[in-house]
């Protein structure tokens, strides 16, 4: 009997150290807004050629690269909303058009986990845009970013 | 084809005699010859075989005064960590235990995501100092006939409280495009309740001196957090995030004898 109670003694300790090794793994860049290219005419998805988005920060900000997309070709884009403003503006160049997307979003801080720390989540609020040269709306679909969700939150339609 | 028919009828015949017999009170006096016989077989057959149970035998009582060593090892595995257990245990009745422990953890890190270059480890600085308090009983369901042999196979329940003062000096979320930003949650206290299934081995190494080896699965029952934040570590349960912990205790711990029948008597 004493030999059942010291196997047993041991396989608890083999087991315990074994379970309690917990791995997390955390992500990255889960404050932007996912936005999708869209056709005007047809309302189809839409991969465009050519595509930059520069960054236009507010105030005070300076940033060391303000360039997100240079010259790619995207049928959906990643726009990281600013932390230190309600307001994050972008300046879409299509060739050599511009217009511009302003999103108005509320941040609220949120716990991922105890290794991975903090992110913020956001509301988007409004969109204002500008229509001049190939925009021809923005709509948001789903308003809130939060940590590991993928869902789109924007259309962009284009002429 | 006959046969399986012949069997099923002698089968469903014998159940219904059976039934019959359980629960009808009137055709008792007929059945009686009938009665008399089985009784007579049962006699004749082997009777089955009751299992000899063996009474709980007397084993060393008094009261054990504790540390649980494992938490010694808490601050090699985790730096970060410290931590410290002291438990307490009675005997209650013939072959029950009274169990409470008294703990303290604290865990402290710092944020080294903004150096330069930047570290890896958690992104944000916290702090945290707390203590805990368990309270249940263990029953013993070692029985063996061997003389002098003291050691337990336990199985028990425990309520767990803990209190604690926590907070994140420094908060950084990095983006790739945006740098990093930070902010900070103050420190503000936080109380969980939660309850334990703890299943544990006690082995006398010397005269009065034991061992124990617990194992806890541990479930929250309720916790007054008013932040976004989860504690790091809940002081005695585990990480503040999980509903459902999974812990151990290597308690070594002295018995000062205590309520003992004389041996032989």
């Amino acid at each position: 009997m004493k030999i059942i109670i010291k196997t047993l003694f041991l396989a608890i300790i083999v087991l315990v150290i074994a379970c309690n090794e917990s791995d997390d793994f955390c992500l990255s860049n889960q404050q932007s807004v996912q936005a999708g290219f869209y056709s005007a005419e047809t309302g189809n998805d839409s991969t465009v050629s050519d595509v930059s988005f520069i960054s236009l920060p507010g105030d005070g900000i300076i940033l060391e690269n303000d360039t997100l997309y240079n010259s790619e070709s995207l049928s959906n884009s990643f726009l990281p909303l600013s932390m230190a403003s309600d307001t994050t503006k972008y300046l879409v160049k299509i060739l050599n058009q511009k217009d511009t997307i302003t999103f108005i979003h509320s941040k609220e801080l949120s716990f991922v986990s105890e290794e991975c720390g903090f992110v913020f989540s956001f509301e988007l609020d409004t969109v204002i845009y500008t229509d001049i040269s190939f925009i021809d709306s923005v709509a948001i679909d789903y308003t809130s970013i939060k940590y590991n969700e993928s869902t789109e939150n924007v259309k962009i339609f284009l002429y | 084809m006959l046969r399986f028919f012949f069997i099923n009828i002698l089968f469903i015949g014998f159940t219904a005699a059976l039934c019959a017999q359980n629960y009808t009170n009137q055709t008792r006096s007929n059945q009686q010859s009938y009665g008399q016989n089985q009784q007579d077989n049962q006699q004749e057959g082997t009777p089955k075989k009751k299992k000899k149970k063996l009474p709980y035998p007397d084993k060393e009582r008094g009261l054990s005064i504790g540390v649980d060593v494992s938490r010694f090892l808490v601050p090699v595995l985790d730096n970060d960590r410290i931590a410290f257990e002291a438990n307490l245990k009675t005997n209650y009745k013939k072959r029950m235990f009274l169990a409470g422990s008294l703990g303290f953890e604290s865990v402290s890190f710092e944020d080294e995501s903004t150096n330069t270059p930047p570290k890896d480890g958690k992104p944000y600085s916290y702090e945290s100092t707390g203590i805990y308090g368990r309270v249940g009983f263990d029953y013993d369901i070692f029985v063996v006939e061997e003389e002098n042999n003291n050691d337990n196979i336990l199985f028990g329940f425990r309520y767990g409280f803990a209190t604690q003062e926590h907070g994140a000096d420094q908060i950084t979320i990095s983006d790739d495009h945006w740098g990093y930003y930070t902010t900070s949650i103050s420190t503000y206290s936080v109380t969980t309740h939660w309850l334990e299934l703890v299943s544990g081995l006690r082995t006398e190494l010397f005269n009065n001196l034991y061992l124990n080896l617990y194992v806890r699965l541990k479930t929250k029952l309720a916790s007054n957090n008013s932040k976004v934040m989860e504690p790091y570590r809940i002081p005695g349960f585990g990480r503040g995030s999980n509903n459902i912990s999974l812990g151990f205790s290597y308690v070594v711990e002295y018995q000062i004898p205590w309520g003992n029948k004389k041996r032989g008597q």
